[in-house]
């Protein structure tokens, strides 16, 4: 596998020397290499910062609406909050591609979204009243699947879940709890966010320049590859859909398994990662971006590739009614054909673009154990 | 490693700096082959060893996929008891892994211990390997991966394979073939015997087997030989650009070489310098599964697989009386991954957290002189 990425790395570098003979450049000048500095100021300024800044403001709101239920614990505030957590939830899914840096070291993702979420831990969290939230056994107790379970459970009337913060013998408990996992969620977004905009990290980012590894440009590659593959292909279709399962599948794995709203949350996971892949801001500018990167390497074609691909994922997907542990169960060839549209985009993804940018995939442990 | 050139180039300074014994002019390196290119060679002993441990791990990792492990199975491999082996050479070698692990005293894992956890493997995979969840032993998988834990989160295969590599290879070399008793001035370094050599050459030779290299690694090829054991892990380092694999290799090299040539000065220089090349390949490898539970953190089936090697990793450092890390720190370093049951400390991943994790990381990269590198191995 080494060998076979020494021969696509060696065949990348020869094809970025042949583009650079190709280009308009008698002088030879250096005019023809890319600008990756423009590339990477375009993603940490107008989608990284606006989107992890989106995070933080939806995860106040959040906080906000935690606080009001905590005062009055009613069926309007009920209502806000889950309103707020949804919000937060579809904030989230534009931030999953940068798990680098200062998400990588508060561990973003992990925190906020680790599904499906253990409900026996809660329970006995809850009724324990002690815990650290912040521990491995804990992972799955905490974020927005356990907000979830909180605001919704399973089955039950908006006066059950009602009475389970009111009249329920742990109901001071679990709105202690609920507080602790929102404000956890809370403080690690706006820990990530600050690091970002007056922590830093933003001139480090720009200023990790080239393709090596290490570089922002191969951190980001391979978050933004490796976000996809694990945790939108596997994480939120195939491993519901079963194909980790020998075909049997996992309803209850889904994401927002308790709101439903696990279709929701994969189109804005899907309109984020097709802006990203192109440098389009959140006020749909299109600014340099991997497509860009692409074209100027002579690889237009795989930058087709893979916006027609990401196209055909959505319409798939569009077929779909919802919720998702419905569909899995009762509509499973649809789902199957989401699915398939994503694991065609890997090889362009994994492959083919990184070759093309002469940027290695690092992610995947080789150790075979 | 062409692709790490680059990133190499930043590690240079603290790699030099790091490794006190580089070699100098007047080291035998103008002279000393560049691969353990010897005559009488004859390392099978260590070999056969290499083999048991892998027919081992196989019938460990056999609760992964949902099938139970075999108690007595694991036993006999061990001990080389009862024709365990699939490969029947190795049912009627006399060599064993239990004969030569670790049983003295102290905090390190002993023969005991790791029949412990065999006997444990198997009682808890026989018990039913459902799906883990913290507190209940069972699978969890990720992708195409699958691991059985116990109800802490521990791989009892990683403890097992991982901790004999540092109880038997790694004490090996450490404690028995690079010392006084295998290779000092009292062993034979006359008498030839075909095919293996002197005794001297032969007790080197087979400190050099228990690495699990291949005579032709080199730093610049080690992507393309075939490693096993702690010669695999020993890229870690490299890929981070501390060449630990060349440098361990330019040790065996050296020591054989000087050996042969009945300098032995440069003999015990080698010697002493192994040990601690050789030790940073547990660091290292320490460091770097530490940063890939982080990485995974929220994926129990990552998380607790590379917490588990990272465990045994450090566990290994034990086995070597001249170890860098001080007793009181290496005690500091597992506390990180353990509880106290009320008089005894056993491994528990539960109670981890990324702060933790970042401080055992911390500790290790201080101790080894690795800060520079510690996030990127």
């Amino acid at each position: 596998m080494k060998a076979l990425k020494m021969v696509m790395i060696l065949g990348s570098i020869l094809t970025l020397f042949m583009a650079g003979c190709k280009e308009d450049n008698p002088d030879n000048t250096d005019g023809s290499e890319f600008d990756t500095n423009a590339l990477l100021n375009n993603y940490s300024e107008n989608i990284i910062l606006p989107r992890y800044q989106e995070l933080a403001t939806q995860m106040n709101l959040l906080m906000g609406a935690t606080n009001d239920f905590q005062n009055d614990v009613s069926a309007a505030n009920l209502a806000n909050l889950r309103t707020a957590l949804l919000e937060a939830e579809l904030a989230f899914q534009p931030c999953t591609s940068f798990e680098f840096g200062p998400a990588s070291t508060y561990t973003l993702r992990s925190i906020l979204n680790t599904y499906p979420t253990n409900e026996s831990i809660i329970n006995q969290n809850i009724s324990s009243g002690g815990y650290n939230l912040y521990t491995a056994g804990n992972i799955a107790a905490i974020g927005f699947p356990a907000m979830e379970y909180l605001l919704y459970g399973t089955n039950l009337t908006d006066q059950e879940v009602l009475d389970l913060f009111a009249a329920d013998a742990e109901a001071a408990n679990r709105l202690t709890y609920l507080f602790d996992v929102v404000s956890q969620s809370q403080v690690v977004a706006g820990q990530v966010n600050t690091q970002w905009t007056s922590g830093g990290y933003h001139e480090v980012f720009v200023n990790a320049n080239g393709t090596a590894v290490g570089s922002s440009v191969s951190l980001m590659m391979n978050s933004f590859v490796l976000d996809f593959e694990r945790f939108i292909r596997d994480g939120k279709v195939g491993i519901p859909l079963g194909v980790r399962s020998l075909g049997t599948p996992n309803p209850e794995k889904v994401e927002a398994y308790y709101s439903e709203k696990s279709l929701a949350l994969l189109a804005e996971s899907m309109d984020a990662y097709k802006k990203c892949f192109n440098g389009v801001s959140s006020t749909e500018i299109n600014g340099v971006g991997f497509d860009d990167y692409l074209i100027h390497e002579d690889a237009e074609a795989i930058s087709h590739k893979i916006n027609t691909q990401l196209d055909l994922i959505v319409a798939k997907q569009s077929i779909l009614n919802g919720p998702l542990s419905e569909d899995v169960l009762s509509n499973k060839p649809d789902v199957q054909a989401v699915y398939d549209e994503m694991q065609k985009l890997i090889v362009s993804l994994k492959v083919e673009m990184p070759s093309a940018l002469a940027v290695l995939i690092t992610y995947q442990d080789s150790d075979g154990d | 490693m062409k692709k790490h050139t680059l990133f190499l180039l930043g590690a240079v300074v603290f790699a030099s700096s790091c490794t006190k014994d580089e070699p100098t002019p007047e080291d035998t390196k103008p002279t000393q082959p560049a691969t353990y290119s010897f005559t009488n060679v004859d390392y099978s002993g260590q070999t056969a060893r290499l083999d048991m441990l892998a027919e081992l791990t196989a019938e460990m990792k056999k609760p992964n996929t949902g099938v139970a492990a075999d108690e007595a199975v694991m036993l006999n491999m061990f001990a080389n008891e009862n024709s365990p082996f699939a490969d029947g050479t190795l049912n009627s070698s006399t060599k064993q892994l239990k004969s030569k692990c670790y049983d003295g005293g102290g905090s390190p894992m002993t023969v005991s211990s790791f029949e412990y956890y065999m006997t444990r493997l198997a009682s808890l995979s026989n018990a039913g390997m459902g799906a883990w969840a913290p507190g209940t032993a069972g699978i969890a998988t990720s992708g195409t991966k699958a691991y059985f834990f116990d109800e802490n989160g521990v791989e009892y295969t990683q403890i097992i394979e991982k901790g004999l590599m540092g109880a038997v290879f790694y004490y090996q070399i450490a404690e028995t073939y690079t010392r006084d008793g295998k290779i000092g001035d009292a062993v034979d370094n006359e008498t030839v015997t075909d095919g293996k050599g002197t005794d001297m050459e032969h007790h080197w030779d087979e400190a050099f087997g228990y690495f699990g290299g291949t005579v032709d690694l080199t730093e610049a090829n080690y992507a393309d030989q075939s490693l096993r054991y702690h010669a695999k892990y020993a890229k870690k380092g490299s890929d981070a650009g501390l060449e630990t694999v060349g440098n361990v290799m330019y040790q065996f090299i050296k020591g054989r070489y000087s050996i042969s040539n009945k300098n032995y000065t440069d003999r015990d220089a080698a010697a002493e310098q192994l040990r601690k090349d050789y030790e940073l390949i547990m660091a290292t490898t320490a460091i770097h599964y530490i940063n890939g539970s982080i990485a995974d953190f929220g994926d129990d089936a990552l998380r607790n697989h590379q917490i588990s090697e990272a465990y045994a990793f450090v566990v290994s450092l034990h086995y070597n009386a001249d170890k860098s890390i001080s007793d009181t720190d290496l005690e500091e370093v597992k506390d990180f991954f353990r509880v106290d049951m009320g008089g005894h400390k056993i491994p528990n991943f539960l109670n981890v957290t990324v702060a933790t994790l970042n401080q055992a990381k911390d500790k290790l990269s201080t101790v080894y002189g690795l800060d520079a590198v510690k996030d990127t191995i």
